[in-house]
């Protein structure tokens, strides 16, 4: 039986250890085996289409398929794998292939993930290991494997303890991304290409796509730069990323209406396991897709839009030499500070980058009654516990399906928190930019900026996003008896009983959790995580907790209804967490007030001074972290242990 | 083309979204064209359009408890909380109505003008004062909406929508009566008169 193509394999080479004392004699260089001398060894040769993705760095990319040197050894039947496999190659790695080599910035055993750069050695102390091959057997084992994995899923399952603390390239500033993200999405890209690319057999082999022919990897691409003068033609091939939001126009009125989230999370799951080789990756509210031109998303997304779902997306459509995740970002900016030598380039190559909005059917007029939950479509009259309200069907339905989250009866009449974990997707890319600029800077190599400016950063998302899921499920697994899950499998939102102790309990649980998987993301307004809490009385309509957690400030942001709503840094919470004692409280009062009557920072200095001896932990507070008084008060007031918002 | 700018003072407003569930009125944090329309009515007689932007940094979102009384049977229903925009610090709430100028409206009309706008004006909410008018002839740019406006006005306006976010305003036919009309909402992609945006922006059309 043929088997398919598998395009995670080609890189299994890069987890081999080639300087283990075993392997020495097999003179290895470089990841891939086309030159693998087998016959000398006594190994059996693999057969398997699988084997040819082994070819994959010999190519040249300005050489017919038909005729080029370089593609000789390829039986003509299994040419149109290997070179899709190259430009899926190109399109998920993390820096553009193209650029020059980078001097001697040196090389790293294991992944850096820039939000976390002691994962390796942390993972390493553990008594993990990067490399899945490093004996005589392993080789041929590793061999055997390319003939025997029987799908994606197979090799990405078996080898996943290996593909995440691997590097996709070991050569610094490359090693940000681990392999496993990097062969999930070649393998994914390359599948997508398949499915819509029509290959001409016969005399002369062509591949099309969308009506465009090519024989070499080069016309397919074109140029890989989006400025100067070199490596900047046309390519034939264009393709689009696409970051969609899915939002919502609901309120929720009762708490089952929040089974609209249970809603979205199930077609989210619906779409990615139709779509999963489109979808690069995903959150509850986003998915990120790659899809050739033509394919039609309002038909991908029908089920959301029938369920009064919008979809808002980013659309970035270009050849495929300089289609990153990130292009967006680069066209817009471009454009907005008339950077002519750039823009001249990329409408040379027909790049576009729009922004639409995918929405339900909704009709011209509505004759009142309007639905109070989803307002787009008309009301019909329900009687609920005396209250009439007006809900359309769909909206119904949603609160009426499935099993319905209800408060605990101890917890009527009392105040309880709502949180929320958010994860800005825009907020990422930036940030994800700037840490590897920084990184860049640290290396002190030639190429700074070529190198900066051609970060792609999809596979660092995709592995950051992986990170942000283990964070949660990791503090749900500590935070399990404090709070509940609304919903049981969205592990975003979370509910409990309000006390100072269980609030203190949940920042501090965040706070390690987020230490643990994303040390060296700074925890400020920049973070693209956030956690939100939003304290009220168990009465106190859903929809507004919804609305404060809509637009998160910054890093930790607290929300008590009608008393006060702040945000603050990760640095901040931690020395007030450490820091603040209940004997400073009549102080804290005080400063307060005198902020909110003078406004002014000297006025509170003033009098931090002349109590500085009785007061000298306030004083230290004030000055490390320098943030007004009535930010600690409020802080102090909702950890207080048994404080009087409880007993109110 | 151009507009009538009119700055001007409230004290503290509803702009309320409708009823969710009986009990609960958030606000809205702009003037839509039904709002506006509705205002001007009521004080001048006649149609005026406009819309309208609070400034930012002016105002905080409170809550409200009012009780219902049923005059007819003599009975309080149940209280709902509605949500008011409150003016920040000591000053007022400050807020810009844009008019389209046309040859029936001189800005003179408004001249130290006195209204109120938007809902529970028996208790004391809504009440505007026109501080300054100014007459603008804004550039037209790309950009994200800032402001809410019935659909088929969007011309008077000269609002293009190139991705529309629809949603729907009240429109009164008469005293007691009207219906739901399709709007243009906030963040829709739209060329406009940079006044009605909340960024500007530079994407493909």
């Amino acid at each position: 039986m043929k088997k398919e193509f598998i395009a995670e394999l080609h890189d299994i080479g890069k987890l081999l250890d080639k300087d283990s004392p075993e392997l020495q004699q097999y003179d290895l260089t470089g990841h891939t085996f086309e030159n693998f001398d087998f016959g000398k060894f006594g190994i059996e040769k693999p057969t398997s289409l699988s084997w040819w993705a082994q070819y994959h760095h010999t190519i040249k990319d300005d050489e017919d398929l038909n005729t080029g040197d370089s593609w000789k050894d390829i039986p003509q039947e299994y040419r149109p794998d290997l070179f899709l496999l190259i430009l899926a190659d190109h399109l998920a790695s993390s820096i553009s292939r193209a650029l020059p080599q980078l001097g001697s910035a040196g090389e790293s055993e294991g992944v850096l993930k820039l939000w976390n750069c002691n994962f390796y050695e942390n993972e390493k102390n553990k008594g993990k290991y990067w490399a899945a091959f490093k004996s005589e057997e392993d080789l041929k084992k590793l061999f055997e494997i390319i003939d025997t994995i029987t799908s994606p899923e197979d090799f990405l399952s078996k080898y996943h303890k290996h593909l995440i603390l691997t590097p996709e390239d070991k050569s610094k500033p490359r090693n940000i991304t681990s392999l496993y993200i990097h062969v999930e999405l070649v393998g994914k890209i390359y599948r997508v290409l398949k499915k819509h690319c029509e290959i001409k057999t016969g005399n002369v082999l062509e591949l099309k796509l969308n009506g465009e022919a090519v024989i070499t990897i080069k016309e397919a691409e074109g140029g890989n730069r989006t400025e100067g003068n070199q490596n900047i033609e046309k390519g034939k091939w264009q393709a689009r990323f696409v970051k969609c939001y899915i939002k919502y126009p609901h309120s929720f009125v009762r708490l089952q209406d929040i089974n609209l989230l249970v809603k979205r999370n199930k077609l989210a799951e619906d779409f990615v396991a139709k779509y999963k080789d489109y979808v690069m990756f995903h959150t509850s509210d986003f998915i990120s897709l790659f899809l050739p031109i033509g394919v039609e998303l309002k038909e991908m997304f029908k089920d959301f839009l029938d369920n009064g779902f919008f979809i808002e997306y980013i659309e970035t459509m270009a050849d495929l030499g300089i289609l990153r995740s990130n292009l967006d970002i680069k066209v817009i900016r471009a454009r907005e500070n008339n950077k002519s030598d750039i823009t001249k380039v990329l409408n040379s190559r027909n790049t576009k980058v729009y922004r639409k909005i995918l929405l339900p059917e909704m009709l011209d007029k509505i004759v009142p009654p309007i639905c109070d939950i989803c307002q787009i479509n008309p009301g019909k009259e329900r009687m609920k516990e005396n209250i009439k309200e007006w809900i359309c069907d769909k909206c119904y339905e949603v609160r009426e399906c499935g099993e319905s989250f209800k408060y605990p009866e101890e917890w009527q009449e009392h105040k309880i928190v709502w949180f929320k974990f958010i994860l800005d997707t825009e907020k990422l890319e930036n940030w994800l930019q700037k840490a590897f600029e920084e990184y860049i800077d640290s290396l002190k190599i030639n190429n700074a900026q070529t190198l900066k400016n051609e970060f792609r950063s999809l596979v660092c998302q995709s592995d950051f996003v992986k990170d942000y899921k283990g964070m949660i499920k990791a503090f749900w697994h500590k935070a399990s008896d404090l709070a509940k899950k609304p919903i049981s499998n969205y592990d975003e939102l979370g509910v409990f009983l309000y006390s100072g102790e269980n609030v203190k309990k949940t920042i501090e649980t965040f706070l390690e959790v987020y230490n643990e998987y994303f040390p060296d993301c700074e925890g400020d307004y920049l973070s693209p995580i956030s956690l939100s809490l939003s304290i009220s009385n168990v009465k106190y309509p859903i929809r507004e907790h919804f609305r404060f957690f809509e637009s998160p400030e910054g890093f930790l942001n607290i929300r008590n209804q009608n008393i006060f709503h702040s945000s603050y840094d990760k640095k901040e919470i931690e020395y007030l967490i450490n820091n603040l004692q209940p004997k400073s409280l009549h102080f804290l009062y005080k400063l307060a007030s005198i902020y909110e009557k003078t406004g002014s920072d000297i006025s509170v200095i003033v009098e931090i001074m002349d109590n500085r001896k009785s007061q000298q932990n306030i004083s230290d507070l004030y000055f490390k972290i320098n943030i007004p008084p009535e930010k600690i008060l409020n802080f102090y007031r909702i950890t207080e242990v048994g404080n009087e918002l409880h007993k109110t | 083309m151009s507009f009538i700018k009119l700055n001007v003072e409230i004290d503290s407003v509803i702009i309320g979204e409708r009823v969710k569930g009986g009990i609960y009125r958030p606000c809205l944090e702009t003037i839509p064209s039904s709002t506006i329309r509705g205002a001007f009515k009521n004080c001048l007689g006649s149609e005026i359009n406009g819309v309208g932007i609070f400034l930012k940094d002016t105002y905080q979102i409170k809550d409200f408890v009012y009780s219902v009384k049923d005059k007819f049977l003599e009975t309080a229903k149940m209280p709902f909380v509605t949500e008011y925009l409150s003016p920040k610090g000591n000053s007022k709430i400050k807020a810009e109505i844009y008019i389209v100028k046309n040859n029936g409206i001189s800005p003179e009309l408004f001249k130290d003008l006195e209204f109120y706008l938007g809902a529970l004006k028996s208790k004391g909410f809504g009440k505007t004062k026109v501080i300054d008018i100014e007459e603008v002839s804004p550039c037209i740019k790309q950009g994200l909406l800032n402001v809410r406006i019935y659909e088929d006005e969007c011309d008077r306006f000269n609002i293009t929508a190139l991705s529309h976010i629809y949603g729907y305003l009240f429109y009164p036919t008469d005293m007691v009566r009207g219906f739901y009309k399709r709007a243009l909402f906030e963040n829709s992609l739209v060329k406009a008169p940079e006044i009605f945006l909340k960024e500007e922006t530079f994407y493909d059309e």
